[in-house]
């Protein structure tokens, strides 16, 4: 690597665009929001910065409070839920045989290339009342009825098949986010099996512990850093996101991020909006410092 | 033929429930996309059960000139965003992989930060940004993009410096030396050497950067103004009014576009693959 | 003569159409220190691994103490490993890699203390206890995985390739260690290694392995001095392997023709020869003329290039076509080498001329 005094002229010319582009078109608008989060409204269109902490008085009051542990919860539901599928997932792909790694690898990731919003759609088809997921269950209640009817016992399942209400609640939400972001929760979890040295299962195998045994004790504190990442991956966006409860939702189920998107657009309050979404990125960046303090203290054991 | 030999204990791809969960997930990742694609040709619009081929909503997709011209707009999008943000990206990657500097960690976790930072919070900044900027509201078709363009670079050039950034540290610097060496100019040298070396990357990380641009909609839907219209905005407002087989058509075709470039990008990206480029 | 430890019957490996080990038929007998040997590929740690349970055989059968282990995971297996990489645990500390095998199988702790203390002694690492694996060396690591085994008491213990990854002297070290622990301990030690000098120092019995199959298992001394294939005579030491031109049988023995040499008489019981290995150190030369012993075989060739190795030289001579390889040891007063292109007599004793089957 080359010292950037030694040619200073073409260090200089690559690293200005992008840096410029980036301050200009990213961190400006995020100061803008910053200084609009300590704004009073005085016209419809008009926003006076008059450093008051008003908005975040508002934020923190137990009406945005509430929300934003609702978010918080429901965000780590999904994280929690999106890892332990991807574990077991991310464990069969990385012992599979070596030539069919890459095309598991590649199944896993492409759902996560299509758009955000299609997919979203997809699940709207499948969870709503007269959806196939209703379809299928009530296939299965059919199925079941039939076999339960000559035995006497059909009663149970009811004379007709009422279906669930699945949509438009949390758990939704919740079913959406897992959708959305589970193959976030595959990649990093994958990573850091893939670099695992096999000789320590072996070993701990070796030592009379039961694959359960070794699983916890040995491959879980092993695999901590993907999983700490993986944790990252899905709770950050899951924190923030807004289409997914808008669509998928009650309206109850209204997130951080659709009160922040409903001040910026029909609402039309934006000191408290920049206020809420700053308290949304601070709390996106412990997450962050949570993640490095973590790997840090594991590079310093390890 | 040889016989298998029974599965050893570290076998876990040869584990039954392993299998199963493997494939009970694949099916929960892909069953709405297939469904989504296979009622797109159901002739129903009730669109739950199967009661016919049918492209009829592909021609009422096509037909909806609107529909049309979002899909339109946000192909503009991609193209001109994913040309930029190659060429800055691609820059940036050369000068953080080149050269030693003060501060350097803080412009490489700086230009990280468009992609760990929630999406929403960008979106409204790039929101208020532009309406502040009064670019927003007084531009027409198809100056009008502009901001979802420039939102667009925004988050897709970090991108492409990484996938850049990692072709680079696969460079031999001896090359260059030797380029120097035998009298080549330092330009000469960075077209006749670097360039073409980094040529998978920048592939790599172009269609990276389109099939972003393409599946974005929280940026797109911030940065669009009321007249500005784009497919993802398009397909919400057409969502919340109910879902229609041709939504299913037109989500189609994009699922299309972008897995073509997907795979591609992939393809590209696979080591052996770019061992044998250059 | 008791039983043996482990007694592998008819045992074949295969990865889709790559045999690794191509029915194998073995004894390892109790209390030694068995090595096996052979190239890289042959199939020794894939045997090793068979036994410690970690690959199944596609065939055979391997019996632990009588008993058939083919359906025992390892975690059953009265085995016990070294790996070549050492797999210290990363986030525990010496004591807890130690007492892991203890741990997770219930011992009592104060069994665990116990045990984990007197292994630690017996490795010579009761200073380290609480280290954790990223502030040792290689051969400390080394000790850490052999108390860890140890603590365990197996029946067997394997080492897979333990002294690869130490610089020679810290190898040689732990040569004469590993050689104390396992009189120490009394535990049945199996060694897999590529080096045969390991192999022959440490070993009471060797196995060498090539292509999947095992060519001779004998004590080093008379692996040797009395191999059985031209491989075996070629990995181990150097040898010059003569093909025969003519055999017949005579009385017990062979009477046969070496190239070069001519006829020789050679006493054995084995089976036909096709050819005989002869020691560089065994074969003798002196100037044109010399008068060799009585009964030993001689012929004539001529020095193509010597080389240089401080306390004797390595001559390579042509006989009759073929080249041979014999010393010439440094010693006060020796003649000086001949020139290149000089000729020279060498001749050697039938009965150090070794018979080889195949």
């Amino acid at each position: 690597m080359d010292d950037w005094r030694s040619a200073p002229q073409v260090f200089w010319t690559f690293l200005l665009p992008g840096t410029l582009w980036l301050a200009l078109f990213f961190f400006a608008p995020l100061a803008l929001v910053w200084l609009l989060s300590f704004g009073e409204r005085t016209g419809p269109a008009t926003i006076v910065v008059t450093w008051t902490l008003d908005n975040y008085r508002q934020a923190v009051d137990p009406l945005y409070l509430g929300l934003f542990w609702k978010s918080v919860w429901i965000a780590a539901l999904s994280t929690a839920i999106c890892v332990a599928i991807a574990f077991p997932v991310a464990v069969a792909v990385s012992f599979a045989e070596e030539r069919h790694k890459p095309l598991l690898l590649m199944v896993v990731v492409l759902p996560f290339w299509t758009n955000l919003l299609v997919r979203t759609y997809a699940m709207i088809a499948v969870l709503r009342t007269n959806g196939y997921l209703n379809y299928l269950i009530e296939y299965l209640w059919i199925a079941a009825k039939t076999v339960a009817d000559p035995l006497g016992i059909g009663s149970v399942f009811g004379d007709r098949y009422r279906p669930l209400e699945i949509l438009y609640n949390d758990a939704a939400v919740v079913f959406g986010i897992v959708y959305v972001y589970l193959p976030f929760a595959v990649l990093p979890l994958y990573a850091t099996l893939e670099r695992l040295d096999r000789s320590l299962i072996e070993a701990s195998l070796d030592l009379g512990a039961s694959q359960l045994a070794t699983f916890f004790r040995i491959v879980v504190p092993l695999a901590q850093p993907g999983i700490v990442s993986a944790v990252i991956l899905v709770f950050v966006p899951a924190l923030g996101t807004f289409l997914i409860s808008d669509l998928l939702g009650g309206p109850d189920s209204q997130l951080l991020g659709n009160v922040i998107e409903r001040q910026f657009k029909a609402a039309n309050n934006v000191p408290l909006g920049a206020a809420l979404s700053f308290l949304l990125l601070y709390a996106t960046f412990a997450a962050l410092a949570l993640r490095a303090w973590l790997v840090g203290r594991q590079g310093r054991d390890v | 033929m040889s016989r298998r030999s029974p599965p050893g204990p570290l076998d876990y791809g040869r584990r039954l429930w392993l299998r199963l969960w493997l494939l009970a997930t694949f099916v929960f990742l892909y069953a709405p996309i297939v469904i989504l694609v296979a009622f797109s040709f159901n002739d129903s619009r009730r669109n739950i059960v199967w009661q016919g081929f049918t492209t009829k909503y592909y021609i009422a997709a096509w037909n909806n000139a609107s529909l049309l011209e979002a899909f339109t707009n946000s192909l503009i999008v991609a193209a001109v965003s994913t040309s930029l943000s190659t060429v800055l990206g691609a820059m940036l990657a050369v000068a953080l992989w080149r050269f030693r500097f003060p501060a350097k960690p803080l412009l490489e976790g700086a230009n990280a930060l468009p992609i760990v930072i929630p999406e929403i919070c960008m979106g409204v900044a790039l929101l208020v940004f532009f309406s502040r900027a009064g670019l927003l509201a007084s531009l027409g078709w198809p100056l009008g993009l502009l901001p979802v363009i420039l939102g667009h670079v925004t988050f897709s050039f970090p991108f492409v410096a990484i996938v850049v950034r990692a072709r680079l540290a696969t460079f031999d610097r001896s090359l260059e030396e030797a380029s120097l060496d035998l009298g080549a100019s330092e330009w000469q040298t960075f077209r006749y050497i670097l360039l073409p070396w980094m040529k998978p990357g920048l592939v790599a990380g172009a269609l990276l950067s389109a099939t972003l641009s393409l599946d974005d909609f929280v940026i797109t839907f911030f940065t669009s103004g009321p007249e500005t219209l784009t497919f993802p905005v398009k397909i919400y407002s057409m969502v919340r009014f109910g879902a229609t087989p041709e939504v299913n058509a037109a989500s189609t075709v994009l699922i299309l576009v972008t897995l073509i470039m997907t795979v591609l990008a992939m393809r590209l990206q696979s080591p052996a693959r770019a061992e044998t480029t250059q | 003569m008791t039983a043996p430890v482990v007694r592998i019957e008819d045992v074949s490996k295969r990865f889709g159409r790559v045999v690794a080990v191509d029915e194998v038929t073995l004894e390892i007998p109790r209390n030694a220190f068995f090595a096996l040997l052979g190239p890289s590929g042959c199939g020794k740690t894939t045997l090793l691994r068979m036994i410690a349970g970690f690959e199944r055989p596609t065939s055979g059968r391997i019996l632990i103490d009588g008993e058939d282990v083919a359906n025992v995971p390892p975690n059953r297996r009265p085995v016990n490993m070294v790996f070549q990489s050492y797999a210290v645990f990363p986030h525990m500390s010496v004591r807890r890699n130690v007492a892991y095998g203890l741990e997770v199988v219930g011992t009592p702790k104060a069994e665990v203390e116990r045990r984990v203390a007197e292994a630690l002694a017996m490795v010579r690492l009761d200073g380290l206890a609480d280290r954790m694996p990223d502030q040792l060396s290689g051969g400390q690591k080394q000790r850490v995985a052999l108390a860890r085994a140890l603590v365990k008491r197996p029946k067997l213990l394997l080492l897979d390739e333990p002294l690869s990854a130490l610089d020679r002297k810290l190898r040689e070290e732990m040569q004469l260690e590993l050689v104390r622990l396992q009189r120490e301990v009394g535990i049945t030690f199996v060694i897999v290694t590529h080096d045969q000098d390991e192999a022959l120092s440490m070993a009471t019995a060797v196995a060498v392995m090539n292509l999947g199959r095992v060519l001779q298992v004998a004590p080093p001394r008379e692996l040797y001095e009395r191999p059985r294939t031209r491989f075996v005579a070629d990995f181990i030491g150097s040898a010059n392997v003569l093909e025969l031109e003519a055999v017949e049988r005579e009385g017990e023995g062979w009477r046969v023709k070496a190239p070069g040499f001519g006829w020789l008489r050679l006493c054995t019981d084995a089976a036909q020869p096709v050819a005989i290995a002869l020691r560089p150190e065994k074969i003798e030369h002196g100037p044109v003329g010399a008068r060799p012993p009585q009964g030993s075989v001689a012929a004539s060739g001529r020095l193509v290039q010597s080389a240089y190795f401080g306390d004797y030289s390595r001559l390579f001579v042509e006989v009759g076509g073929i080249g041979l390889v014999c010393y010439r040891y440094h010693r006060g007063g020796s003649p000086p080498l001949p020139a290149p292109g000089e000729s020279l007599l060498l001749w050697f004793r039938p009965e150090d001329a070794v018979p080889l089957s195949a």
